[in-house]
């Protein structure tokens, strides 16, 4: 089919399908340009529905950086829900671009953004739909390369069968180098398998079709090599030594989607080390954009959006050097405007009376979100995460003195060494909150405890940890249960069999890759929906492989064994992270790493790129 | 409002709606206009209270896959604004797929817009193969003293919600005139039904709104 035959047979199938605006682009700000105006075409994929995909920053900054070169378009797809992809099959249309309607064969790079683990049968449902083979090994020079990017990226390994490179790191330079490759090689006549050896050259591209593993008589990888001598070891992450300026032409939606509205990082990474927290330690180091930057952002967007929302993002925004001088001036300058603007990852610990004033003054919307993520002294010195219940307590306070009738608690269960008495005192510190509440909010006080599930991952100091079993996990939400009974309590929880699945995902290795191709062919997809999540056959599907997917969760790895992510090498060193993790058995604490330099490896390994930037606004300090 | 009337203007904007705005849903429509007019930096008037909400009346619904070459929306502004400026900023503002075609304002006064609407002329083109006993079928159909059909489950007379319904230009559409009030709402979907046809195999558009009865029954 081409585009206007696939018009056509939209003008038929839609009116059959809900929300159809899904599938029809139109946005506010999309870019359209003439096909044949352009060397390379890329389309851009968010591997869920339009609904979730649309608002994702990482293909919003890509959308707008393609689109800004002269030589190059991109474009926009989204998996079809269930009753479109049905009426799509029958009517034999491919997955084709939003913009253009071309079907995404007709691309020469396909890029699929993997946030997290749990969309990785859409991918193949994706690729299948846009009749494109499924495994790398299979396609034809005429096929386009299909490139993965994004935080899973980080163990590319189950998923490594069926791109043709993968992203290590962050995307904004690199695109730009990929593309330059790719043209220069479209304009040469080269191969596919040339075209990603000179990909593979690039730092943070990652081509798995260029390495062999092999494994022990117990299971483990015993090598990990690649095929060639000029093809890297390891694979060190791309990073942007400053932050790029953010996007602000946003495309706005037509149909309503979720978070809705201008996203402005005001910093990327983080220096806490909580030692779960994966994002916390591969987006290092911490860098801040200017409070102008920022402000300046937000006045373009909000000009070539209309929103009335403003989101400003980073993992911990009460470390954000200058937040009172931000949210002060934000407020001032947007204040009678009809603009909301949320401000999450507050910290429990970086946080002031007077960030509070300011936060109260801006439309403050709904609950106020706290992560303690552990409710005892000691737990949250295993997981780094110090801060005391007294702290805890007394921002909780501030936070109901200041007009919020409900707060909502964020806890894992399932941390390592975690006992029975640690997960009761996460009822008792609800209760706690809903006692401080009380005296002040009186019956309108409320708490929403949110509780997820650890699971140890890659590139952490607890990535060679065990998971808690489906009985554990059962019991200790059990505990919880039967504790937040309480109408001023609302407890919400993940069911252990997705907490499983997302394990075996993160956790997996190479040979995962055909579990997950079989768990596909046996009809699992949108894995990340309770209504759609199959979990027995994902179960048949590991079985069928002669697989056992309980070795990925709960087995304790060696501290000297391969890992299946071993040779991707996110900057901070290996031997930092073991020497964390026998930190945390020890009970020991490492403190905020702006006070004191732990040589977590970042100077080192990306050394030359921060004396390229004399300025730079990294939040090292100096050594 | 607690702002003096005074300084208060409305404005009707008659509009098509094109193919980009084919599929947007009603409550979508009011956020599409808050945007764009927002990115136009008009002087929107808000509601009062917790969430305030733009000052905003629209016709008619325009059921989703529909299209549209007139409909009406009155918005209200903090001041006045020139009529070509007006236009100028809405039809760099909005989206492809709306197309001003007449801007006025009119007396803060003015009925509900809602409320004016009486009528509405569609025309249908229809997807499936050429129909030889289409006429016949529309004649039977408009000779019935009523027609009893149920929608989300309430019965109710399609007949006298047809004002007028006739073959197209060509055997392949047609025209039809419905009853558009809050309380009497003819859907041209319920027609085609009542047609025996497949109402998802055609394409709709919306060619008038009336607001006056147009068989002068005023």
């Amino acid at each position: 089919m081409n585009s206007e035959q696939i018009t056509f047979s939209l003008e038929q199938i839609l009116p059959r399908v809900q929300k159809p605006g899904r599938y029809v682009g139109g946005e506010f700000n999309q870019v359209q340009k003439p096909w044949n105006q352009v060397d390379i075409h890329i389309a851009l994929v968010f591997p869920d529905i339009y609904d979730i995909g649309l608002p994702n920053l990482g293909i919003s900054i890509l959308y707008d950086l393609i689109n800004q070169r002269e030589d190059a378009l991109a474009e926009r797809a989204y998996l079809p829900w269930v009753d479109m992809e049905k009426e799509m099959r029958i009517g034999g249309i491919p997955l084709y671009s939003l913009e253009s309607k071309t079907p995404l064969n007709q691309f020469d790079v396909i890029g699929i953004t993997l946030p997290y683990e749990t969309l990785y049968t859409n991918v193949l449902n994706a690729l299948d739909l846009a009749r494109i083979p499924l495994l790398s090994s299979e396609r034809q020079n005429h096929h386009p390369l299909v490139i993965a990017g994004g935080h899973a990226c980080y163990n590319p390994e189950p998923m490594a069968c069926f791109f043709d490179a993968m992203v290590i790191g962050e995307g904004e330079e690199i695109i730009h180098k990929i593309i330059d490759v790719i043209k220069a090689g479209k304009r040469a006549g080269l191969s596919r398998d040339e075209q990603v050896r000179l990909l593979s050259k690039l730092q943070g591209v990652y081509v798995p079709s260029l390495y062999t593993v092999t494994y022990s008589a117990e299971g483990t990888i015993e090598s990990f090599k690649p095929t060639h001598k000029d093809v890297p070891t390891r694979i060190t992450r791309q990073m942007a030594a400053v932050l790029p300026p953010p996007p602000t032409r946003f495309l706005v939606p037509l149909v309503e989607v979720i978070q809705d509205r201008v996203a402005v990082e005001i910093m990327r990474g983080c220096t806490r080390g909580c030692r779960f927290c994966q994002a916390g330690w591969i987006m290092r180091p911490v860098r801040e954009r200017s409070v102008q930057e920022i402000l300046a952002a937000i006045d373009a967007a909000l000009k070539a959006t209309g929103y009335e929302e403003v989101a400003l993002l980073s993992l911990s925004s009460s470390d954000y050097t200058h937040i009172h001088e931000l949210v002060k001036a934000v407020r001032e300058r947007f204040s009678g405007k009809n603009l909301s603007v949320a401000l999450p990852s507050l910290r429990i610990e970086s946080f002031s009376v007077e960030l509070m004033d300011e936060l109260q003054k801006m439309r403050p919307s709904g609950g106020f979100t706290l992560a303690p993520e552990a409710a005892t002294d000691r737990m949250r010195q295993i997981i780094n995460k110090p801060v005391s219940t007294e702290q805890l307590l007394d921002t909780v306070r501030t936070v109901f003195q200041h007009g919020w009738t409900s707060v909502k608690l964020y806890f894992m269960i399932g941390h390592p060494e975690e006992t029975i008495e640690d997960v009761q005192a996460i009822v008792d510190t609800c209760y706690a909150v809903l006692r401080e509440g009380r005296k002040i909010a009186g019956g309108r006080a409320k708490v929403h405890a949110g509780v997820s599930t650890f699971i140890p991952k890659p590139h952490t100091p607890f990535q060679w940890v065990a998971c808690d079993t489906i009985e554990q996990i059962t019991a200790k939400q059990e505990i919880l249960m039967k504790g937040l009974k309480n109408p001023n309590i609302k407890l919400s929880w993940v069911d252990p069999k997705d907490t499983l699945l997302e394990a075996w995902l993160s956790r997996g290795d190479r040979r995962t890759g055909e579990v997950i191709l079989r768990a596909w062919q046996n009809g699992c997809k949108f894995d990340a929906w309770s209504e759609h999540y199959n979990y027995n056959a994902w179960l048949t599907a590991f079985d069928s492989c002669g697989i056992d997917p309980f070795k990925y969760s709960h087995r304790e790895r060696s501290l000297d064994e391969i890992l299946p992510w071993s040779h991707i090498n996110s900057g901070v060193r290996t031997s930092l992270l073991k020497q964390d993790y026998l930190w945390s058995k020890e009970g020991k604490t490492r403190s905020d790493c702006r006070e004191h330099c732990f040589g977590c490896g970042i100077l080192t390994e990306y050394g030359d790129l921060r004396l390229s930037m004399p300025n730079s606004t990294w939040q090292c300090p100096e050594v | 409002m607690n702002l003096p009337q005074s300084i208060l203007h409305r404005y009707r904007i008659t509009y098509a709606r094109l193919e980009g705005t084919r599929y947007v849903g009603n409550l979508d429509m009011i956020r599409l206009w808050e945007r764009s007019l927002r990115r136009a930096e008009l002087p929107i008037a808000y509601s009062q209270g917790f969430s305030p909400q733009p000052r905003m009346h629209f016709a008619s619904t325009l059921p989703v896959g529909f299209l549209s070459e007139m409909e009406l929306t009155d918005i209200w502004f903090t001041s006045f604004i020139e009529l070509d400026t007006l236009k100028e900023k809405l039809e760099s503002n909005l989206p492809a797929g709306i197309k001003i075609r007449q801007i006025m304002e009119i007396s803060l006064s003015t009925p509900p817009l809602q409320t004016q609407v009486k009528a509405a002329d569609y025309q249908v083109e229809i997807f499936s193969t050429t129909l030889e006993d289409l006429q016949e079928r529309i004649t039977s159909l408009l000779e019935k003293q009523s027609i009893h059909r149920e929608r989300r489950g309430k019965p109710y007379d399609l007949r006298p919600l047809i004002f007028s319904l006739k073959l197209g230009d060509t055997r392949q559409s047609l025209e039809m005139t419905l009853s558009c009030q809050e309380s009497a709402t003819g859907r041209p979907e319920e027609v085609l039904s009542a047609l025996d046809l497949d109402p998802l195999a055609a394409r709709y558009t919306r060619k008038t709104l009336h607001l006056t009865d147009p068989r002068g029954k005023g």
